[in-house]
C-alpha cells in the first residue's frame, strides 16, 4: 500500500516545485518594459509564471487525490490527467505563453529548463503510475 | 504457474529484491559517483574549451583602461557585464610611438538600455577598423567587408538576426554579421565603427556641453607588443611613461588568462575530488555489504551448490548481483547529471563568471560513455573477492554453516 503511494507522493511534490518555481526558486525577470505611453509593463515570463503557478497547484492536487483515492481505476485516471498536466506545463514556457528571447535573460536561463524538467518529470511519472493502476484494475477484473 | 527459468541474472535479480532498502541505497550510493564523475567531467571540459577560446580571440597582449577599472573591463570581457568608462584619446598615439609596440587600437564602450522588449542590457563596442587587430580578425569570418556606420555586428546572444533591425537610444542599426559562440562577454556585446560610436553617444544625450570634444575620449587601448619583446617589461614601460598623465590602469592578457585558468583548475579539483570521494565511499559500501552478505547467505549458497550450481556460478551470481546494482546507479547518475547539467549550463556558467564552450554530441557521448562504465566497474570490482572467497569453500559446509 505505501509502495502504491510513492507516485502520488511525487506528483504531490513535483507539483508543489512548479507552483513556486517561478517566484522562488528559478525567478523570473522582475523588469518592466516601459511602454509608448509611459506605462510599466510586466515581461511575457511575468504571466508564464502565474499560469505555471496555477498548473503546480492542480498537479499537487492530483497527486493528492492519488494518494487518497482507494481505487485503481480512479487513481489511473487521475495519475493520466496529471502526467497531461505536466505536458501542459511545459507547453506554457514553450508554446502558450513563451518567455523573454534572450538567453541572457534570468526567465530564459533558469526558468524555462526547470519548469521543462519538472513538466516532464511529472508526465513521466503521471505516465508510469496510470500503466500501473490500470494493470492492477485489469489484474482484478481478470 | 510457470516459473521463471533459474538463469543467474533471474536470481540475481531476486536476491536484490529481496532486500529493497539495501539496494536502493547501493544504486543511490553509485548514481551520486556517476552524477558527479559525469556533470563534473563535463563542466571541466566546457570550462577548458571556453579557456582555449578565450586566449584564441583576446589578440592584444596589453589592454589599458582608466584607474580603477580593470575589474569592471574583465567583466565586460568574460561575463559581458556592462560598463563605460572614459580615457584621453591621446594615449593611443603615445603608446603607438613607443618602439617596442607593434600595434595599438582604441575602443570606446557603452553601456545600453535594454534593445528592446524582454532583452537584457549589452556592452556596445565601438572599434577603429583602420588600426584594429583585436576584434576584426575573427570577425571576418563572419563579415569579409568593412563595417558601415549604420551597421552592427552582434553577438551570438543578441535576439535579432542578420540583416534585421536593432535599436540602440532610439537609433536604428542593421545587424551586419552575427558572431560565433564564444562563452565569454562577446556574445552579448555588439560592435560598431567608432564613429557610429561617438554619433550614439551624442545622440543619446550621454554627454551634455561640449559634444564636440566627445572624440577626445576613449574607454581603452588594445596593445599588440612586437615579437620577442618581454610584455610584462613592455607594460611597465608603458605604464611608467603614462600612468600619471592618464590615470591608467593595465590589464595584462597572459595574466588574466591564468587568473581565468587558476579559478578553472581550482573547481575541477573540487569537482574531481568530491567524485573520487563519493568513490571510495560507494565501493567501501559495496565491499562491506557484499562480503558481510556472504556470511548471512551461506545457507543459500550451500543449497545452489547442492543443487547443482558450480562454484563458478555461484561467484557469477555474486558478480552479477553487482554489475546490476552498479549499473542501475550508473545510468540514473548519468542521466541526472544530464538533466541538470544541459539544462541549466547558462545559468551554472553566469553563476561561475567564467567563459565557456558547449562540446559536440561526440564528446558528451564519450564523456557519459566513460562515467558509466567506470561506474559500472565499480560493483564487480568491490565483489571480486567476495565472489572468489565463495568458490574457495566447500557446498556441504557451507550449507551447515548457514544453518
Amino acid at each position: 500500500m505505501t509502495r502504491s503511494l510513492i507516485p502520488g507522493i511525487i506528483l504531490l511534490l513535483a507539483g508543489l516545485v512548479l507552483a513556486v518555481l517561478p517566484f522562488y526558486l528559478l525567478p523570473v525577470c522582475s523588469d518592466t518594459v516601459t511602454t509608448i505611453f509611459g506605462d510599466q509593463m510586466p515581461m511575457k515570463c511575468h504571466w508564464t509564471a502565474r499560469a505555471v503557478l496555477g498548473v503546480g497547484i492542480l498537479i499537487a492536487a492530483g497527486g493528492l487525490s492519488f494518494c487518497l483515492s482507494g481505487h485503481a481505476r480512479t487513481r489511473a485516471g487521475i495519475a493520466w490527467m496529471t502526467a497531461l498536466s505536466g505536458l501542459l506545463a511545459v507547453a506554457i514556457p514553450v508554446r502558450l505563453i513563451g518567455v523573454c528571447p534572450s538567453e541572457a535573460m534570468p526567465c530564459r536561463m533558469g526558468t524555462y529548463p526547470g519548469v521543462i524538467v519538472a513538466g516532464a518529470l511529472v508526465f513521466a511519472v503521471g505516465l508510469f503510475a496510470a500503466w500501473r493502476e490500470s494493470m492492477k484494475a485489469k489484474g482484478k477484473k481478470d | 504457474m510457470i516459473q521463471p527459468p533459474l538463469t543467474t541474472r533471474a536470481v540475481a535479480l531476486a536476491a536484490l529484491r529481496r532486500k529493497p532498502f539495501r539496494t536502493g541505497c547501493l544504486i543511490l550510493l553509485v548514481a551520486l559517483f556517476a552524477f558527479t564523475l559525469f556533470g563534473g567531467s563535463i563542466l571541466s571540459a566546457n570550462l577548458r574549451a571556453g579557456l582555449a577560446g578565450l586566449s584564441g580571440r583576446m589578440g592584444a597582449d596589453i589592454l589599458f583602461v582608466p584607474h580603477g577599472y580593470e575589474k569592471k573591463f574583465q567583466a565586460a570581457i568574460l561575463r559581458g557585464e556592462p560598463s563605460q568608462f572614459y580615457i584621453k584619446a591621446g594615449l593611443t598615439e603615445k603608446i603607438r610611438s613607443a618602439p617596442y609596440v607593434q600595434a595599438a587600437s582604441p575602443q570606446l564602450f557603452i553601456a545600453s538600455l535594454a534593445a528592446g522588449c524582454c532583452t537584457a542590457k549589452v556592452q556596445l563596442v565601438g572599434f577603429d577598423q583602420d588600426t584594429d587587430f583585436s576584434v576584426g580578425p575573427w570577425m571576418r569570418s563572419r563579415l569579409k567587408r568593412p563595417l558601415k556606420d549604420s551597421e552592427v555586428v552582434a553577438g551570438s546572444m543578441i535576439i535579432p538576426g542578420p540583416g534585421e533591425k536593432i535599436r540602440f537610444f532610439g537609433r536604428d542599426f542593421t545587424i551586419a554579421a552575427k558572431m560565433d559562440r564564444t562563452g565569454m562577454g562577446f556574445d552579448t556585446s555588439v560592435f560598431m565603427t567608432m564613429d557610429a560610436a561617438y554619433d550614439l553617444m551624442r545622440e543619446s544625450g550621454m554627454v551634455t556641453g561640449d559634444t564636440d570634444g566627445i572624440r577626445d575620449y576613449i574607454s581603452s587601448v588594445m596593445v599588440k607588443v612586437v615579437d620577442g619583446f618581454d610584455i610584462k617589461e613592455a607594460a611597465n614601460l608603458l605604464m611608467r611613461g603614462n600612468a600619471v598623465e592618464y590615470d591608467l590602469d593595465m590589464v595584462v592578457a597572459a595574466n588574466m588568462l591564468a587568473a581565468v585558468g587558476g579559478s578553472m583548475r581550482n573547481l575541477s579539483l573540487v569537482l574531481y575530488g568530491l567524485a573520487l570521494a563519493f568513490w571510495v565511499i560507494a565501493l567501501m559500501a559495496l565491499f562491506t555489504v557484499f562480503s558481510s552478505g556472504r556470511n548471512e547467505r551461506k545457507r543459500e549458497m550451500g543449497i545452489l551448490r547442492i543443487l547443482g550450481a558450480t562454484r563458478g556460478k555461484t561467484a557469477s551470481l555474486i558478480l552479477t548481483e553487482a554489475l546490476l546494482v552498479s549499473a542501475v546507479g550508473a545510468a540514473a547518475g548519468v542521466t541526472l547529471a544530464a538533466l541538470v547539467v544541459f539544462p541549466f549550463n547558462m545559468l551554472i556558467f553566469t553563476g561561475l563568471g567564467l567563459p565557456f564552450m558547449s562540446l559536440s554530441g561526440a564528446e558528451i557521448f564519450f564523456y557519459a560513455l566513460a562515467a558509466f562504465a567506470a561506474a559500472t566497474f565499480m560493483g564487480p570490482l568491490a565483489s571480486a573477492w567476495t565472489a572468489w572467497s565463495v568458490t574457495r569453500q566447500d557446498a556441504y559446509a557451507t550449507f551447515r554453516e548457514g544453518e
